[in-house]
């Protein structure tokens, strides 16, 4: 079974964050609290774009092996958005050994932004790889995730399937989809409407037999 | 020729080694040729000598100390060697052997030992009769002695043993003494069971010798005697 | 000579059919080709075959049709990261729109290529002929009629082992790759990419099955060329008549194996010894 954790992300997450206040961010895809945290910045100044209609823009990290740190691409470290506009934090090819993180934004020496915990107007993205019956909780009820395997189905419903992320809206601790039916190579986004110090921790359900690949 | 004649394993020992082997059982068991009551034995009773009671003197519960040693032992196996003249009418046939073997006897003349009373009759003497020592020659000691020589002939055995296994040895069958009078016939008689008993001490487990180094051997055939050599045929199982 | 031993060509046989049972090894190593690492074990036994004696002043043994069996077991683990490019799913733009956020198009990812272990069992069998010589040699407390093998080089073709560890690999790939959602299409692509890799090395690794092979056998004391094998034994000091038999006391009677000597004469191998 896949390892979903927006506490430490994977090359098969993403974490994405809106960015509503002007001002200068700072960033960095942490592996533990004593890291070096300036990984690149993030300008925000302007726009006229309303809440749901700002612009995507993607930071893409990268293991680096020499300095065992996460470093974003070069055109990643110095990123201008408009207010409203929204990043995706999200990671490229796989080196060996690279730790899971999470992405930490600050901005006057505050915590802005945290993939540990999600707030409002956040997102977790978790592209699954291997079925399995998975389960999280949020607030103190357990949800479901229950993931065929993509070999049990032909080609072109996977395909066509794949094409089709699985939204989550979660308010507080209520997700829009208690339990959600998909298929391995789909996505599934968990977007956070109303909440604060969220996180989707999954683990294999009771009753269910884990599959791993 | 092939020695193996078909089976396995063929083992022989030449006559010659069978001498070292009298030779080497004499050193190590010099009782086995020498039989004597004590006062006619040397050395350190029931090893240098077989210890034997004294010859009954009827009527008495005393015997007179004997003893008989073999002077000398040697085997030929057929066919004859040069200058072993056997006396008629023994003659070495096939799968034969030829014993000739030198015995002393002696006795202790003017010594009387306690003897044992096997039918008791020292329980029937009258104790109120006439107390009789036995006869005594005047003090006077004299050791007797006779040389004897036999020969004889035999052929080889082979019995089970309590190994599972087969045993080989030698059996007298026909035995000559010579120049010793009407005394003939008793000597041979007494002489070819002293030598087949102790012939019957020297049998040898056939699996052992070399043929150990086979792990498991039956004996198929032998032993026989021929060209000088005992034999023995075994399979390997 | 005092004493005389023959063992025909029937019973040479039966002495070495039972060296033979107890002749089985086997060995470990490891070693690396490319990025695929191997760790394989071989075992050998040995049995069956033909001795015949040649006579002096050959004084040799031809044993013929040594059936010689086992097997390797081979452990390849590779990472196939190190083989196959990088591959980013899922090959098309998956978009969704979110009310508070706005159009979120989620990023591909790229495929974290797993390792593979696989264990793959490569059965052989071949015939040996061997001579040997033989040599009586003191072993301190027996005497030992010894065989010393002629060098040889054992001939034998493991290439068909090739084949076998190709498609072992091929069905472990392809079941490995299959675990991995949106690439069923390349799959059979990628599976050519790792057997393109390997199918180079495959002779290399057969080579070295075949030297542990070799080892193996070179390690079995009948076809050790530099040790001799001891045939048959024979303690110097034979006891004709145990301790104790028939009387308790009785002495032992011993005899010594002074002087043996071995050769085949008609095709028996003839041990002459002289007792002392």
């Amino acid at each position: 079974m896949d390892f979903v954790n927006s506490k430490h992300l994977t090359l098969q997450d993403g974490y994405l964050h809106l960015f509503q206040e002007e001002g200068v961010y700072i960033y960095g895809a942490q592996v533990t609290e004593q890291g070096p945290m300036e990984a690149g910045r993030i300008i925000v100044e302007g726009g006229k774009s309303a809440i749901g209609k700002g612009q995507q823009q993607d930071i893409v990290f990268h293991w680096d092996v020499s300095s065992q740190r996460y470093l974003p691409r070069p055109q990643d470290t110095e990123k201008k958005l408009g207010r409203n506009d929204f990043v995706l934090f999200h990671f490229e090819a796989p080196i060996p050994g690279q730790p899971p993180c999470y992405i930490l934004g600050r901005i006057d020496k505050k915590v802005a932004f945290d993939s540990r915990s999600l707030g409002s107007h956040d997102a977790f993205s978790h592209f699954f790889m291997s079925g399995g019956e998975y389960a999280y909780r949020l607030g103190k009820k357990e949800f479901r995730l229950n993931v065929s395997d993509h070999r049990e189905l032909s080609l072109e419903q996977h395909t066509k399937m794949a094409q089709e992320p699985v939204l989550i809206v979660i308010n507080g601790s209520d997700p829009s989809v208690k339990n959600a039916k998909l298929v391995a190579g789909q996505t599934v986004i968990w977007a956070v409407g109303e909440g604060q110090g969220l996180s989707i921790e999954a683990y294999p359900a009771k009753g269910s037999s884990p599959s791993s690949r | 020729m092939a020695l193996t004649l078909g089976h396995h394993v063929f083992a022989s020992i030449n006559e010659s080694a069978f001498n070292k082997f009298i030779g080497a059982f004499r050193l190590a068991r010099p009782k086995y040729f020498f039989y004597a009551c004590p006062p006619l034995g040397s050395g350190v009773p029931g090893v240098a000598f077989y210890v034997i009671p004294p010859l009954p003197i009827p009527g008495t519960n005393s015997g007179m100390p004997i003893s008989v040693r073999i002077l000398q032992a040697s085997l030929d196996f057929t066919p004859t060697q040069p200058g072993l003249n056997l006396p008629p009418p023994l003659s070495l046939g096939p799968n034969q052997f030829a014993l000739s073997v030198d015995l002393e006897v002696c006795f202790l003349c003017g010594v009387l030992q306690k003897a044992p009373d096997p039918a008791g009759n020292q329980d029937r003497r009258n104790p109120e009769g006439p107390g009789r020592e036995p006869y005594h020659n005047d003090g006077r000691i004299q050791k007797e002695c006779a040389k004897l020589s036999i020969w004889a002939i035999g052929h080889p055995v082979s019995t089970p043993n309590t190994h599972g296994g087969r045993d080989i040895g030698l059996h007298i069958d026909h035995l000559v003494i010579k120049e010793v009078g009407a005394l003939e016939a008793l000597l041979e008689c007494y002489s070819e069971t002293m030598l087949n008993t102790l012939l019957d001490t020297l049998r040898y487990p056939v699996e052992q010798f070399a043929l150990g180094a086979f792990g498991s051997l039956s004996l198929a055939d032998g032993p026989k005697i021929a060209d000088n050599q005992l034999k023995v045929w075994a399979d390997i199982s | 000579m005092d004493t005389t031993l023959a063992v025909s060509e029937p019973g040479v046989n039966v002495v070495l059919q039972k060296a033979l049972a107890l002749a089985h090894a086997s060995k470990s190593a490891s070693a690396s080709w490319g990025p695929f690492e191997v760790g394989y074990s071989a075992s050998v036994a040995l049995s069956g075959g033909t001795a015949t004696l040649q006579n002096a002043p050959a004084n040799k043994l031809d044993l013929q049709g040594i059936h010689v069996a086992g097997s390797v077991s081979a452990y390849f683990t590779f990472d196939l990261g190190k083989i196959l490019p990088t591959i980013c799913i899922p090959p098309f733009q998956v978009c969704v729109s979110i009310p508070f956020i706005g159009t979120v198009c989620t990023p591909q990812v790229c495929i974290h290529w797993p390792s593979v272990t696989m264990g793959v069992n490569l059965p052989f069998a071949f015939n040996l002929d061997v001579s040997f010589g033989f040599r009586v040699d003191d072993l301190g407390s027996q005497w030992g009629i010894d065989l010393l093998i002629d060098p040889f080089s054992p001939r034998f073709d493991l290439s068909p082992m090739g084949p076998v560890i190709i498609a072992a690999i091929q069905a472990q790939v392809s079941a490995t790759l299959g675990t991995i959602p949106l690439i069923g299409g390349l799959i059979a692509g990628l599976v050519n990419t790792v057997i393109g890799t390997l199918t180079p090395l495959v002779s290399g690794i057969i080579a070295a099955f075949g030297d542990l092979i070799n080892l193996i056998l070179s390690l079995l004391d009948l076809l050790n060329v530099s040790i001799p094998f001891t045939l048959l034994k024979f303690d110097k000091t034979q006891t004709f008549l145990p301790a104790n038999v028939p009387l308790m006391g009785d002495a032992p009677v011993n005899m010594t194996l002074a002087v043996l000597q071995a050769q085949v004469l008609d095709r028996e191998l003839v041990a002459e010894a002289s007792l002392a």
